[in-house]
């Protein structure tokens, strides 16, 4: 097991966080608050309430995860690939645990901050119970994403070549919580994926129900356990670059 | 220690491919040691073997007598690199990016300013890295691979495709620091330049080494043919052959005080590479 010196960590986090901030990645967590804001409008025009549903705010939430965390780290470790700083930074010093950690948190820490803004934005209110589970669930799911993001990084040439993967990926996780009515297979594997336990989170809430369901937990921790270990295996035979 | 590489029988086979053959070298403490062959002759394998980013197929490869299958942070914390792979961070600033490294060297923020000056890129401190010419890039990765002073640098074509301005800068500072101590590993197929840095090169051909030794004591073991040119001073030019009858023109030239220049023609480097391997260095 490889040491994580917080000074090389420190290091590559504040470099990945200034590339969040660059035009390419900056509009990604944009994308879900507007969209928020745009259904919050909608909604005040059109619905009789004029309040949203948990289910509008459970879509702002998968986009956001799917933009920020799959969609961000993936490409910015295939800009990495594509300009050949990876290797420089992997025979300066930076363990491949540095990198990892570096590469993620400060996207994690993104995607928990829109994600934390998205109900305010929505202006749905919640219990402290339901903000718990709520924040735990949508943490996990980010956590997920992001290793996802790391696998398809790895995987991938140079950035136009995640972005490719990237975009039929995201539109399965997306649409599948909202297409699961059409058919049981379908509602059966989109209550597996981590897009879908948002979805059942946000019906939970609609229905007044208890929000906190042991089996979504148990299913973001197999999912993170399962994104970690081909991760790993992916790492292991050749680093960051599986593709050389 | 004064041994910083140790090459010993090494062997790389790609796909069955043999593409180094029983690699055998040494390079010191203060040494620099070149490479010299054409593309594809196995230079860039070599220094990927030696810093751990290839494991060979046979043999022993040690930096700072470690076998650089074993090779980790501690080691590379050591060693600078600089190849025609080695990227910039184009979104930073030269200083940003020499800043960056600094942090994961823990090297001094003062530090950067003064090997900015050495390498003439102070002025362009604040500029983007994707604005630089190829030069200046060039510049910032040879500045960020000795920002930590490393005990070895690796350079594969440092000066590939660079003006001839630039290229005599970089030969400056690579004197500098191996008379400052540090070791360095430079691939070329500049003959002129190997000729000019380093202390002991290794001809390669088809992954393998033809020949090893001082650039002097190579062109010296070449030089068969012994010829000398003459310019008199009718501006008339000769090339005078280890001849009695040319002898005796050339000292009838002397005692005439007729010569205006006189050169003896030991081969060069580029000429004894040919000979050795029948083959141009392009």
């Amino acid at each position: 097991m490889k040491s994580i010196h917080l000074r090389k960590l420190l290091a590559v986090m504040e470099v990945k966080g200034k590339t969040l901030l660059d035009k390419t990645y900056i509009i990604m967590p944009l994308f879900s608050i507007g969209f928020a804001l745009l259904m919050r409008f909608m909604s005040s025009v059109y619905m009789e309430s004029g309040k949203m549903s948990p289910s509008t705010l459970a879509n702002c939430v998968i986009m956001n995860i799917c933009m920020c965390s799959i969609f961000c780290v993936a490409g910015s470790l295939a800009e990495e690939k594509e300009k050949h700083t990876l290797r420089v930074l992997m025979t300066s010093s930076v363990n491949g645990m540095e990198f990892y950690f570096g590469s993620v948190l400060p996207v994690l820490m993104e995607s928990i901050v829109v994600n934390t803004l998205l109900p305010f934005i929505t202006g749905l209110s919640m219990t402290v119970m339901q903000w718990g589970c709520y924040l735990l669930l949508t943490t996990l799911s980010s956590l997920i994403g992001t290793i996802v993001g790391m696998l398809i990084g790895i995987y991938s040439k140079d950035q136009m070549n995640a972005s490719m993967i990237t975009t039929p990926f995201m539109l399965v996780l997306l649409l599948l919580p909202m297409l699961n009515g059409i058919h049981p297979i379908l509602d059966t594997i989109s209550s597996l994926t981590f897009t879908g336990v948002i979805m059942d989170f946000a019906n939970q809430i609609s229905i007044n129900a208890h929000p906190f369901q042991i089996n979504s937990i148990i299913i973001l921790i197999v999912e993170i356990i399962i994104a970690t270990v081909l991760f790993l295996v992916l790492y292991k035979k050749n680093g960051f670059e599986a593709n050389d | 220690m004064n041994e910083i590489i140790k090459l010993n029988h090494v062997s790389k086979k790609f796909n069955n491919e043999l593409v180094l053959k029983d690699i055998n070298a040494i390079l010191h403490k203060g040494e620099i040691l070149g490479f010299l062959g054409p593309s594809g002759a196995g230079k860039t394998t070599t220094i990927k073997i030696i810093t751990g980013q290839l494991h060979q197929t046979s043999g022993e490869a040690c930096i700072f007598g470690i076998d650089s299958k074993n090779i980790d942070e501690t080691i590379y914390e050591q060693i600078g690199i600089v190849t025609d792979m080695s990227g910039v961070y184009e979104r930073l600033t030269v200083y940003d990016n020499l800043r960056y490294f600094s942090k994961i060297h823990g090297v001094d923020k003062k530090e950067i300013n003064i090997l900015l000056e050495r390498v003439g890129l102070l002025e362009h401190k604040n500029k983007l890295a994707s604005k630089l010419s190829k030069g200046q890039t060039q510049r910032l990765v040879l500045s960020r691979a000795i920002l930590h002073k490393p005990k070895v640098l690796f350079l594969d074509e440092p000066t590939s495709g660079l003006d001839p301005s630039t290229a005599l800068k970089i030969h400056q500072l690579l004197l500098e620091l191996k008379s400052e101590g540090m070791a360095i590993f430079l691939t070329t197929h500049n003959m002129e330049e190997a000729t000019k840095l380093c202390d002991h090169v290794a001809l390669l051909n088809d992954g393998e080494i033809v020949e090893f030794g001082t650039p002097h004591q190579l062109c010296l073991k070449y030089n068969t043919e012994k010829k000398y040119h003459v310019l008199l001073d009718d501006k008339k030019e000769y090339v005078i052959h280890q001849t009695r009858e040319d002898l005796s023109q050339l000292n009838e030239w002397l005692l005439e005080n007729r010569i205006e220049t006189l050169h003896s023609c030991e081969p060069t480097l580029e000429t004894v590479f040919l000979k050795v391997t029948g083959r141009g260095l392009e």
